[in-house]
């Protein structure tokens, strides 16, 4: 008799937020204790281990939205539409959280906890649009209409998403333009590429779980809808 | 046009990294309950006879 292993049962998504965690915790502690503090901005730099791996992963989740919303409209699967539903949401949590460390670090390095300037008001832009395709999806009740509008509107709001990443280049900001390598210090690096990895994973398992949600959901209205009917025709 | 590199160090960054790092993880910890407590509750409802 064959038996199985415990931990072999366990499914490939709480592996992606076990090593994404494990990363995190790593990364975490490189980028407080380990690594050097900024020049200029000294301690308060330290955000940026967190900052920018929001912002890459929350522009990540968006951009597979995107895509998951084209697909959709061309083939109408229920499975690309709870991917594109996981992706808005994990984008969504990443990109309030980005603004808020933005907004703490502002404080301590501008004086100010805002400041509407392009890039911060463009990323505001883009939370407020993807919010508002979840809060839109929720006021239609039939599932194909709701698969179909969902897309559309994920495609219209996606258009601040290139805004947002290249608006520091084309107009004159108060936020840095993007960094590279070459430009920050090898030991600042490290830290930023195991939490940009470790925000990745944590954003899969994120968008994964949702769209099991989201998809259970679908499954749950499938049996209740044409209950309902029967009610009303009875 | 500045005509040196600014001088000096931003005082007190501390305590707004760790500001920002609690936040990010009661963030996380809170979107990854919810989750499991939305998912686990749709699962429930599907499998009621």
């Amino acid at each position: 008799m064959t038996q199985r292993i415990p931990w072999a049962r366990i499914s490939w998504e709480h592996w992606v937020a076990g090593c994404g965690l494990a990363l995190l915790l790593v990364g975490t502690y490189v980028g407080l204790f380990v690594a050097p503090p900024e020049r200029h901005m000294g301690d308060v730099q330290r955000i940026m281990y967190v900052h920018v791996p929001s912002a890459w992963n929350g522009l990540l989740c968006y951009t597979g939205a995107f895509v998951a919303a084209i697909v959709v409209l061309w083939t109408s699967r229920p499975k690309w539409d709870a991917a594109m539903v996981g992706m808005i949401e994990a984008g969504v949590v990443l990109n309030a959280l980005l603004l808020v460390q933005g907004s703490i670090w502002a404080r301590a390095t501008w004086g100010v906890w805002w400041d509407w300037d392009v890039r911060l008001t463009t990323s505001l832009v883009m939370l407020l649009l993807f919010a508002g395709v979840m809060a839109l999806r929720s006021f239609v009740e039939d599932a194909e209409r709701r698969t179909t509008w969902t897309a559309i509107a994920t495609i219209v709001s996606f258009v601040d998403v290139p805004l947002v990443y290249f608006c520091v280049r084309w107009w004159r900001s108060l936020h840095q333009v993007q960094s590279t390598p070459e430009t920050v210090d090898r030991a600042m690096v490290l830290p930023l590429r195991m939490n940009a990895v470790a925000f990745l994973l944590l954003a899969i398992w994120f968008a994964a779980r949702r769209a099991r949600l989201e998809l259970a959901l679908r499954r749950r209205d499938e049996v209740a809808v044409p209950e309902r009917r029967e009610l009303v025709h009875a | 046009m500045l005509d040196a590199a600014p001088e000096g160090v931003v005082a007190g960054g501390w305590s707004y990294a760790i500001a920002a790092y609690v936040i990010t993880a009661l963030g996380l910890s809170v979107y990854a309950w919810s989750l499991a407590s939305r998912l686990k509750k749709a699962n429930r409802e599907e499998n009621k006879p």
